[in-house]
């Protein structure tokens, strides 16, 4: 009985060996077969290793000749990157390469650049996608179905328009501390929180508001502008630097450009739409008799600058006379941080004053960019018909399909609320002796 | 010994099903009005869905130790029966051919474009047939441990997308819609969820099957939610029109998540999540396709039954895929499919409930029907 007892305890333990040896044979394979598998190394299809890739970190496409012409920035990984130097386009090893391809789609140009460049194009780290003007007052939809249909391209990078020249002449512009075009472009256009006069407008956005059909888009834009350099070194060679400006929008019809924004305007297209998140505006305050005591000990300047901390928009319409009206209710929260003009800022009523002047210069911006819209570019890009759609459904389902024809025509009025909530390290400016 | 399936793992499997049917794809979008007011019209899609189950949910409690092959023939007879056992098993042959094509899609054009269908086919197939031969106990242990964290994730991406989200999208409210595209909409889109099938063919394991009615409700209560937040998430963040221009519009979403210079670039999580889910529901419909067959021809041993539907779905994948592609059958409305479900598990169990009706006193009298009492 005790042999039988042995005898089992003996198989018992040798099933559980069994069993264990198993499972760790289990697990062995389970790591090493996906490694074998998985490795792009191994694979004959797909494989995509780092030193075959050409890294594209912007995109150019222009409409030249009835031919698609892309120009591309192509980042060598292997370059050293220690050596980066603001104004050095050579290094020792070449860091970018900007290929061009020609073809009649664009899948069709990029599939040439290969012909002859040795790495495969790699559209997936690109954050800029730059329109040549021509392309874009061309008319850009048909061609852009590759972006959207493809997998490489992100529907996240930025869609810009090249204000006055090819995207072939923007790709290639590096004056941000090293950088590619693409990440230099980028980081400008992420700017816009700080500065209200751009815009960051993803392709996926874009065609959000495309299918609308109350709404165009604006997209963002980039021009070329000589600086002067205040480089040493490179005072003797040039006294000029090309840097990328990205202030303004430009306004699409159908895919189509009809037409730009300046940045100033931009400040009054992102306060309409409710997308303002930061920025600055300078104004003129009048005050009056405000030297009565003979205080002022400085010149007397003409502006003060407001940084804006939040802004909200709200947009009603109403319909008066079966004309529609639309009332744009917005509110500014502020900090005072340039004074030019000798004045008291500790004084409520002067800071009324101030926060008077900044809504009335706000209301001008507001209406100058509306008015422009209304009457130049005849264009809603500012989402009014949506508001229309929102707020007044059924008029809307009459009128959906003339909105563009009706926007002109609707009256507005516009108000602005600016309350300053901070002034800064100093109360007194300096060219104010305080009583 | 019989397989034992807890009420929870039975949620869980229908919820993952459900989920299953829209992530990919996300047919829903296209119908009724087609337009901000989807997720009024899943809300009520809600009780058609109810509606739609009740006759299988029926026979299923009528005949609790059944799976619907095994009640069909004791109902219709064995000829008709049988004939029906077949039947059924090729409807649910081509749920699994459906889903298996659009995972194959999914993965060649997103996450492995370069790689050979086949490749992708039979690695897919050889996972899902060692799924299927582990059996159903397996299969629901798996859901129920990845289930939650499924959930979780889904709701997770969701979250992080939130600064792409426009939520006056959604306005104006009904306006758009007329009561009747709702409740039509609603309607259609309750056929394409396909979970009462897997209930019927596995409700003879359920443990407690008084249960029944919670878990389909909470099944189709939590997993209309979760659909509620990724149709209303792609729509609000890509705009409605886009959405529908779409193949695969939730990935979309995912792929715009860029939150705080942390969160981005995330399709490699989505893809193992969405591997989960799709996979459960395929590899639940080779199982009872399989299961199916196995009753018909009464046999007691399903891996040869699964082994062959292994091979025939791993041929014709590949042929509607890479030799003669159907897209109709993914990115269009799948009408024909309509035509299945209304016939599969409307008409025949109808026509079965009014057989039983007629002839109840003959089955109580035979004895047929064991647990007759819930």
């Amino acid at each position: 009985m005790i042999a039988g007892v042995y005898q089992r305890k003996r198989e018992g333990g040798e099933m559980i060996r069994r069993s264990r040896r198993i499972r760790i044979i289990i697990i062995t394979l389970y790591i090493l077969i996906p490694s074998f598998i998985l490795s792009a190394c191994q694979a004959t299809e797909g494989r995509r290793e780092i030193e075959d890739l050409g890294i594209v970190t912007a995109i150019g496409v222009d409409y030249i000749d009835d031919n698609v012409v892309v120009t591309l920035e192509v980042v060598n990984p292997l370059s050293s990157i220690g050596n980066n130097q603001a104004s050095s386009n050579k290094s020792q090893e070449q860091k970018f390469i900007y290929p061009k391809g020609v073809g009649k789609t664009v899948k069709e140009a990029l599939t040439n650049i290969n012909l002859y460049l040795d790495k495969q194009v790699f559209l997936s780290h690109s954050n800029i996608l730059v329109i040549g003007e021509e392309f874009a007052k061309r008319g850009t939809i048909d061609l852009m179905d590759f972006f959207l249909r493809d997998n490489d391209p992100r529907e996240d990078m930025y869609i810009v328009v090249a204000k006055g020249c090819k995207a072939s002449d923007i790709i290639g512009i590096r004056a941000g501390l090293g950088k590619p075009t693409g990440n230099y472009l980028y980081d400008t256009f992420n700017n816009f929180s700080a500065t209200g006069k751009c815009i960051n407008i993803s392709i996926a956005e874009n065609y959000r508001y495309y299918y609308d059909v109350s709404n165009e888009p604006v997209v963002g834009v980039v021009q070329l502008k000589e600086l002067t350099s205040s480089d040493e070194e490179l005072k003797n060679d040039d006294s000029t630097v090309t840097v990328l400006d990205v202030s303004g929008g430009a306004i699409l019809k159908n895919g189509k450009l009809v037409g730009y924004f300046d940045g100033d305007e931009m400040l009054g297209f992102n306060m309409i739409v409710g997308d303002l998140r930061s920025g600055t505006i300078s104004f003129h305050t009048p005050v009056t008799d405000k030297d009565k005591q003979n205080l002022i000990i400085g010149k007397d300047g003409e502006l003060t600058t407001l940084d804006i901390i939040r802004t909200s928009t709200k947009r009603k319409i109403s319909i008066k006379d079966g004309k529609i009206h639309l009332t744009i209710d917005a509110k500014l929260k502020g900090a005072l941080n340039e004074i030019n003009q000798a004045l008291n800022v500790i004084d409520s009523e002067v800071i009324s004053r101030i926060e008077e002047a900044c809504s009335k210069k706000v209301e001008e911006l507001i209406s100058k960019t509306l008015e422009k819209g209304q009457k130049e570019f005849k264009l809603d890009s500012f989402s009014i018909g949506v508001a229309v759609h929102q707020q007044y459904p059924k008029i809307w389902k009459e009128i959906a399909t003339e909105w563009q024809n009706i926007f002109p025509e609707i009256t507005y009025d516009v108000n602005v609320e600016t309350t300053i909530v901070k002034i800064g390290l100093i109360n007194y400016p300096a060219n104010l002796r305080r009583k | 010994m019989k397989e034992q399936v807890t009420s929870r793992q039975m949620m869980f499997l229908l919820l993952l099903n459900r989920i299953a049917t829209v992530i990919t794809v996300m047919p829903i979008i296209h119908m009724g009005p087609a337009n901000q007011d989807i997720w009024i019209m899943m809300i009520l899609s809600v009780f058609y869905c109810f509606l739609y189950n009740l006759p299988t949910l029926y026979l299923s409690i009528k005949f609790s130790d059944l799976t619907i092959i095994q009640y069909m023939e004791k109902i219709f007879g064995k000829i008709i029966g049988k004939a029906l056992g077949i039947l059924y098993g090729l409807y649910f042959i081509r749920i699994a051919i459906i889903y298996y094509f659009a995972e194959i899609q999914m993965i060649r054009t997103i996450f492995m474009d370069e790689l050979h269908p086949l490749i992708i086919i039979v690695v897919l197939m050889l996972v899902s047939v060692y799924v299927a031969t582990r059996g159903l106990e397996v299969s629901v242990r798996t859901v129920e441990f990845f289930a939650p964290i499924v959930i979780a994730s889904l709701i997770l991406f969701i979250v992080l997308g939130f600064n792409n989200i426009d939520l006056t999208v959604l306005l104006p409210i009904i306006a758009d819609s007329t009561f009747t595209s709702l409740n039509l909409g609603a309607m259609e889109a309750s056929l394409i969820f396909t979970d009462a099938n897997l209930l019927s063919m596995s409700f003879p394991n359920l443990t407690n099957k008084k249960d029944v009615f919670k878990i389909v409700a909470k099944s189709k209560i939590y997993s209309q939610a979760i659909i509620i937040l990724m149709v209303v998430a792609s729509q609000v963040s890509l705009g409605i029109e886009q959405a529908r221009h779409l193949n695969f519009p939730f990935l979309k979403y995912v792929r715009l998540v860029k939150t705080y210079s942390i969160f981005e670039r995330m399709e490699a999580v989505f893809l193992t999540i969405w591997l989960i889910i799709v996979m459960t529901r395929a590899v639940s419909y080779l199982y009872i396709s399989s299961k199916a067959f196995m009753e018909v021809y009464n046999q007691n041993n399903m891996d040869p039954f699964i082994y062959i539907i292994g091979i025939i779905l791993t041929l014709v994948i590949f042929y509607i895929s890479y030799i003669n592609p159907k897209f109709e059958l993914l990115f269009n409305r799948d009408i024909q499919g309509y035509y299945y479900y209304i016939t599969f598990n409307l008409i025949i169990p109808l026509i079965a409930i009014l057989i039983y009706l007629i002839r109840r006193k003959d089955f109580r009298k035979l004895g047929k029907i064991k647990n007759k009492k819930i």
